[in-house]
């Protein structure tokens, strides 16, 4: 397959193991969710057998269980119970339709990790997702103005001038982006103080289109 | 836009319930992306037209009652309006259950009707316990004199079957029978409580407003002589509100009839031979297509 450039799409700390999310990204559904060994896997929303959402789903005992006729998918993607037919071994073809993902700066990417990724050990920690109404704008370069951040060498991140912050966005659908900021301080209150700016930013550009 | 699938035009569709229709004032709806409205003359008499693109009254449609429904056509030759004794059975009760809305295909809804594997997962502690989700094998029939496809011998472990088993504590194995009418409706048979081998009929029939969205229509003739009628609606609509969650949130809303695209099991023997016979029928409309989304 060839390499996926990476993709910011949401933070690491808001998805804690045992959560499912529902996510859209470029105007397709996908369901994010995290195992209970930490690690976070991005599938395409919708179950194989009759297409429902997995995003409505739960985690029961590390696998993805389909809401609808409790399937139950591994870590891999691939269905490894059908509750009706408890004798039946689910064929390995049988699988979700999974996405590479890796994790960085407190962020989740979808795509392939390069060399820019450090996969640091660092601690990062979420300040907030925003998610901002403005098709025609592109999310990154708000981002990057509003928090004086500046794209780094994987053009899929942006960092403050002291390193100390890092802020991605992602196009949902036409209508919305998302942005996402992480940091490295330690403190709460800096933490909450740059998630109350970045909320301030948002409205004054809010009231600013408005008027 | 107006929809040229002949398949989809000459059927027999449900439109209202008889008392939705009220003396002096039109009953507006929509039939496959066409607006008609019905009136209710001084004799009690329904009728039915079309409602132009400039908002005046068109063509008359046929209104015809059966199932104490209303139904419609928009086509010349509609496939006949099927036959259910039952209804005509003086100990019975024929029941409706209000019309749900539920923004999806006609076909994803018929497809639910007939799956018993959803039972545990959906309706848990009601039709199914997740403790015995299993599907025993049944069979599938295609009737071509009437041109049904029929299931029959299903069975499945139910806590709390319908409204008149709510308090026998201990739930039981409930027989089905499953046939579907035409391409948007469909029907079982299912045990019923205290009454031997006689056998409840529940039907639903869809009109569809357009391909992704639809009123559901659910008359019962049913045999039951101890729940309230409003009993017998709540237990019927709160299944149905957990229906409709799973039913809006599949993807894609078409029903797709390529094998790649969903992969059936064992349990879903009606739903393959639902699809098949979709797929033999030559409709289109309510179906995913590779062109569409």
């Amino acid at each position: 397959m060839a390499p996926l450039p990476p993709q910011a799409i949401a933070l690491s700390g808001d998805i804690r193991p045992g959560d499912v999310h529902p996510l859209h990204l470029d105007g397709k559904e996908f369901v994010l969710w995290r195992d209970d060994n930490e690690i976070v896997h991005l599938w395409e929303d919708r179950c194989p057998h009759r297409g429902m959402r997995l995003s409505f789903g739960f985690v029961r005992e590390n696998r993805l269980k389909c809401l609808y006729h409790g399937w139950e998918f591994a870590a891999a993607g691939n269905c490894r119970k059908i509750p009706a037919h408890s004798d039946l071994d689910p064929p390995a073809t049988l699988c979700a339709n999974t996405l590479p993902v890796f994790e960085d700066f407190g962020m989740i990417f979808v795509g392939t990790n390069t060399e820019h990724f450090t996969r640091s050990t660092d601690r990062w920690h979420s300040v907030r997702s925003l998610f901002l109404d403005c098709p025609q704008t592109d999310g990154q370069q708000i981002l990057n103005d509003w928090m004086k951040m500046f794209p780094n060498d994987s053009g899929a991140v942006s960092l403050s001038n002291d390193q100390m912050f890092a802020g991605a966005s992602h196009r949902c659908n036409e209508r919305q982006w998302a942005l996402h900021l992480s940091t490295r301080h330690d403190s709460q209150r800096i933490r909450l103080n740059a998630a109350k700016q970045l909320v301030n930013f948002r409205n004054c550009a809010l009231s600013t289109s408005a008027s | 836009m107006q929809m040229t699938d002949n398949i989809a035009l000459n059927q027999w569709l449900p439109i209202a319930y008889p008392g939705q229709v009220r003396p002096r004032s039109d009953y507006e709806t929509i039939l496959l992306g066409q607006r008609v409205s019905l009136q209710l003359d001084d004799h009690g008499k329904v009728s039915g037209h079309l409602i132009s693109d400039d908002g005046s009254r068109g063509d008359a449609i046929p209104i015809v009652e059966k199932f104490s429904t209303l139904f419609s056509t928009l086509g010349d030759h509609p496939r006949p309006l099927p036959e259910i004794p039952e209804f005509e059975e003086d100990d019975r009760r024929i029941i409706n259950c209000g019309s749900f809305k539920v923004r999806t295909s006609p076909c994803r809804i018929v497809e639910n009707f007939l799956d018993m594997a959803h039972f545990s997962f959906v309706h848990t502690d009601i039709l199914g316990s997740v403790e015995r989700p299993e599907v025993l094998s049944y069979r599938t029939e295609h009737h071509q004199d009437v041109d049904e496809i029929w299931a029959t011998d299903c069975q499945f472990f139910q806590p709390t079957a319908s409204a008149s088993a709510a308090d026998s504590g201990t739930g039981l194995i409930t027989r089905y029978t499953y046939r579907i009418l035409s391409p948007f409706s469909v029907m079982l048979y299912k045990s019923a409580l205290h009454f031997g081998d006689r056998l409840d009929a529940i039907c639903l029939f869809i009109q569809p407003r357009s391909a992704t969205d639809c009123f559901c229509f659910m008359p019962m003739a049913i045999l039951d002589d101890v729940s309230t009628t409003t009993e017998i609606i709540d237990f019927q609509q709160s299944i149905f509100v957990q229906d409709s969650i799973i039913l809006e949130n599949q993807r894609p809303r078409l029903l797709p009839l390529t094998p790649s695209t969903e992969t059936p099991t064992r349990a879903d023997l009606s739903s393959i031979a639902y699809r098949r016979w979709l797929k033999s029928s030559g409709l289109r409309f309510g179906l995913w297509q590779s062109d569409t989304s």
